[in-house]
């Protein structure tokens, strides 16, 4: 081997996923290369950084899998805002002050309270429950949060001292927090009693909840997320699904959502679990802070219960498109279905279930403009006008976030790599459902193309027309087929997209480019035509070659009161494809008054229109004449009492 | 009235003085607001009733009534005794000084009281909404309605606790801060039977397939609900507000179908939600005939 391993083969080495003789090969490199070595010790360090995490989550083959993907991907850079780096460093140098000083006491108190657990002594555990103190809880956007550890309290403060070490100011802002939330389980530990109510009174007034803009904040974390986002409108519902930890009384949750596009009107939260015993009470946008919610919950029960958050939100959006291939004789055509998702919402959505809905939704607000209000409901009297454009967030995407996943869903997604995701498609009320196969990942300003169909052999006509009130003097093309079972389709509507339709060029499978066009949603069982454009190839002449007016009447004092128009018209039109074509030709006499005669059979189309079809052979010329005769002032009675 | 808050303005003072000096120095006892009453049964207007306790001296007592950065209608303002309704407090006058935010109320007691008094005036920019949320069922035959209250303060007043009167239903306790917004559930509603209505229109809708041009035509689709004992509701009027329709898709999840304002239900009436267009009816009309019949004409006009 002459060259330096590459980090994806040295993985691939450290994890027995090369082959045998890969295997040899690279072992034999490293003996011999000292740069790769250090490289592999490098890796190897930076694997067993793992360990930190070992209780929680374990480092099956999906993660390992999820490395090498990550490893084959090129490094995201982390983009810091300007302002956050500042706070940050002033709140850690606060919290870990706030630390040291807790630590001390920390130690004391977990010693007595293990004391108290091996004793089972009750009147300590009434003393810890102190139902005027609600517990502080904070659902915020990071992707990385862990749910707190109550089944080893006498570990967990250990471990987490080991968490802190290494990590960025966020982290250590968020482990601290995260502490707390642990010391607070420890005390607790023996009132959960697997969410059975105890014995004490609520009070029946709420806790004073302060309008106080510094936190200490748990974060519990989001197991489960769903996306469901429309496509007529800018709007995605949200639905996350956490557990939360509640002690029995009153607790206040809060729920954070500056620098994104969620409307804070649409917020909700459901508990899934003990829902007869946990009352919502009200949802409080306090008096001068600004873009967060508090949730005043009453729990007749202790313990973790998974709720459910929904909420809009704006800035994610997707859009159908389709391409469409047809064969030489232009017979039949293949088209594939893509669906194209994007992510501006200022959030990065990870291992999300994501849907599609195809309809047309009525919103009254945009989301977008609910989002940027300065008070959900807005103020009596009229809003002021603050224009308030939300900030993006940096986009957080370094290694570590790679083992934050549950194993089930790395599991999948390991799976799913294997082939393109499948989209499920069901019919709801007037909408369709597209439901996305797993989950997907989309960060903050990416978007991803998912195939929707993919049709085979379908059979199409090709179509030519031609109708000068349309179009102008020129022969439109149009490929027709009908969204049905016959046609290999009909399963479900089309979206609305752009389609470009491409022509098998040569039996070597070359392509050439026909056109697109964007067609409107197509329901099940309707006839589409796609309009390719002007048919260069297919001309239309048509020449007005007499014209004459006759059958004059008048009224009693001599005026002309009506008269027939005679025009006679030749049509020459040229076909110089090689292959045979189909001609739509729409003529149009501005009145409803109209006769017309001509060898060629044709159809009365509607009240002012006739309507002609014509075939025309390979490279070959036809002409056709008519004459219309209109009749006008008096002399339309004459034509009403004819074809009475 | 909440101590804490330097923005409260609302000052009611007692003058123990005989007569009112131009330049309005005032040695005044400040009584504590008692109970407090926000009555939101007018979506026009907030009505604020609070009683006080005046300590009256006997003779002429000169109340003053003065706000600052609230926004009260002063000639909304009324009080009222409440220990001594009869002739023994008199309320015998009131008057406006001159560029200022006040009122004086000239007060006559045959006797020294502390006198409990209701004041009642409109305040500005605190009122309330409601939004409903609607969960239908796969098959659409009926929706889940939950309806909430809104309570927005904006006034420059905190209010600590106060009684919220409705239109309807009990009052309950709640405090609310200036700036500050609650939401709280306020009508639950199972199985409130829908009907869904396609409303096709030739006067409002385009049908002439060749003049779309590549456009779909939606047909509105409504879901009606009906406010009466049928449905599970008819207890009271509902109220308008922002609906926001949502559906069960069969999946443990709900997908969402669409928003609407409603007007005032009254009971026995019906409303109308619009939540989207349905583009998988599609209707095609063509004019093949347009002529004029049976014309009538004057003898000079004919052949």
């Amino acid at each position: 081997m002459n060259r330096h391993l590459t980090e994806q083969e040295l993985i691939e080495f450290q994890f027995k996923l090369a082959s045998d003789v890969q295997r040899a090969e690279i072992s034999g490199h490293l003996q011999e290369c000292a740069s790769c070595r250090e490289h592999m010790e490098q890796l190897q360090r930076k694997f067993s950084s793992l360990d930190l995490l070992h209780e929680e989550i374990k480092a099956s083959d999906d993660l390992i899998s999820s490395v090498i993907e990550h490893a084959r991907q090129p490094v995201r850079k982390r983009i810091i805002s300007v302002s956050r780096p500042a706070w940050l460093s002033a709140a850690a140098a606060v919290l870990l002050v706030g630390f040291i000083l807790l630590a001390s006491h920390l130690t004391e108190k977990q010693s007595q309270d293990r004391e108290f657990a091996r004793k089972g002594d009750q009147p300590r555990i009434e003393e810890e429950i102190r139902p005027e103190q609600p517990i502080e809880g904070v659902i915020t956007k990071s992707p990385a949060d862990k749910t707190v550890v109550l089944s080893k309290p006498s570990s967990a403060v250990a471990k987490l001292e080991t968490e802190i070490n290494g990590r960025s100011d966020t982290e250590v802002r968020y482990a601290l927090a995260l502490r707390e939330e642990k010391t607070k389980a420890i005390n607790r530990s023996l009132d959960f009693e697997g969410g059975k109510p105890l014995k004490d009174t609520i009070s029946e007034q709420p806790p004073f909840a302060p309008a106080s803009a510094i936190e200490l904040v748990v974060l519990p974390r989001r197991d489960k997320v769903q996306l469901t986002i429309y496509n007529s409108a800018n709007l995605t519902l949200v639905r996350e699904r956490r557990n939360l930890t509640l002690k029995r009384g009153w607790n206040w949750l809060q729920f954070m959502w500056a620098n994104t596009l969620i409307d804070p009107t649409s917020l909700n939260l459901e508990p899934l679990a003990q829902a007869d015993k946990i009352d919502i009470q009200q949802l409080v946008f306090p008096a001068r802070l600004r873009e967060l919610g508090r949730w005043l919950i009453r729990s007749e029960v202790s313990g973790q219960v998974p709720f459910e958050i929904t909420y809009f939100t704006s800035g994610l959006n997707w859009r159908a498109f389709y391409i469409g291939t047809l064969a030489e004789d232009e017979k039949s055509m293949q088209l594939h279905g893509y669906v194209r998702v994007g992510n501006n919402s200022g959030e990065d959505y990870e291992n999300a279930q994501t849907r599609l809905i195809v309809g047309k939704v009525h919103i009254l607000d945009q989301i977008a403009e609910l989002a940027k209000r300065q008070y959900p409901y807005n103020r009596p009297g009229g809003p002021p006008i603050i224009e308030r454009w939300a900030h993006i967030r940096d986009v957080d995407g370094d290694a570590i976030a790679l083992y934050n996943g549950t194993e089930t869903v790395q599991l999948d997604a390991r799976f799913l790599k294997l082939r393109p995701r499948e989209i499920k498609k069901e019919g709801l009320s007037e909408y369709f459902l597209y439901t996305i196969e797993g989950t997907e990942t989309i960060a903050d300003k990416w978007s991803k193309r998912l195939l929707s169909f993919k049709a085979e052999d379908i059979k199409v006509k090709s179509l030519y027309k031609y109708d000068e009130e349309r179009w102008g003097p020129q022969t439109i093309r149009f490929v027709a087929f009908t969204n049905d079972e016959e046609h290999n389709l009909g399963q479900t509507p089309i979206p609305n997209g752009n389609v470009k339709i491409y022509n098998q060029a040569d039996s070597q499978e070359y392509l050439s480019y026909v056109g697109g066009t964007d067609i409107k949603y197509i329901p099940v069982n309707e006839e589409v035509e796609l309009n390719l454009g002007p048919a260069r190839l297919v001309k239309f002449e048509p020449t007005l070659t007499d014209f004459k007016t006759e059958n004059y009447v008048y009224d009693r004092k001599g005026n002309i009161a009506g008269w027939d128009e005679m025009r006679t018209w030749k049509i020459e039109i040229t076909n110089t494809r090689e292959l045979p074509i189909e001609l739509e030709i729409t003529r149009g006499f501005g009145t409803t008054y109209w006769t017309l005669q001509s060898n060629t059979p044709y159809e009365k189309h509607d009240a002012t229109h006739a309507r002609f079809e014509v075939n025309l052979e390979p490279r070959s010329k036809r002409a056709f004449g008519y004459m219309v005769i209109t009749y006008h002032g008096l002399r339309e009675e004459s034509l009403t009492k004819t074809t009475k | 009235m909440n101590g804490k808050r330097m923005k409260l303005m609302v000052i009611l003072m007692l003058l123990v003085c005989v007569g009112i000096a131009q330049a309005r120095i005032k040695l005044v006892a400040l009584p504590e607001r008692a109970a407090t009453v926000i009555r939101l049964d007018n979506p026009m207007a907030t009505l604020i009733e609070e009683e006080r306790v005046l300590t009256l001296q006997k003779g002429l007592n000169k109340v003053d009534f003065s706000w600052k950065g609230v926004s009260i209608d002063a000639d909304s303002i009324r009080l009222r005794a409440l220990d001594h309704p009869d002739d023994k407090v008199t309320l015998l006058s009131v008057s406006y000084p001159p560029n200022e935010a006040a009122l004086v109320w000239d007060i006559s007691s045959d006797g020294d009281y502390a006198e409990t008094v209701r004041i009642s005036y409109l305040l500005s920019n605190i009122d309330r909404l409601i939004t409903y949320k609607a969960v239908a069922d796969k098959p659409e035959t009926y929706v889940d309605l939950k309806s909430y209250l809104v309570l927005r303060n904006f006034s420059g007043e905190d209010f600590d606790k106060a009684r919220v009167l409705l239109d309807y239903g009990e009052a309950f306790e709640q405090g609310i801060d200036h700036e500050e917004t609650k939401q709280m559930l306020f009508l639950k509603a199972d199985k409130v039977p829908i009907i869904k209505v396609w409303t096709f229109d030739a006067a409002k809708l385009p049908w002439d397939p060749e003049k779309l041009e590549n456009k779909n035509v939606g047909i509105p689709v409504s879901y009606r609900i009906v406010n009466d004992t049928k449905s599970g509701l008819g207890e009271f009027a509902l109220w308008g507000g922002k609906a926001r329709l949502f559906q069960d898709d069969g999946h443990e999840s709900t997908i969402f179908l669409g928003e609407d304002v409603t007007g005032l239900v009254p009971v026995g009436e019906k409303t109308e939600l619009y939540i989207g267009d349905s583009r998988d009816i599609v209707v095609t009309q063509r004019k093949m005939k347009d002529e004029r019949i049976n014309l009538q004409k004057n003898n000079d006009e004919g052949q």
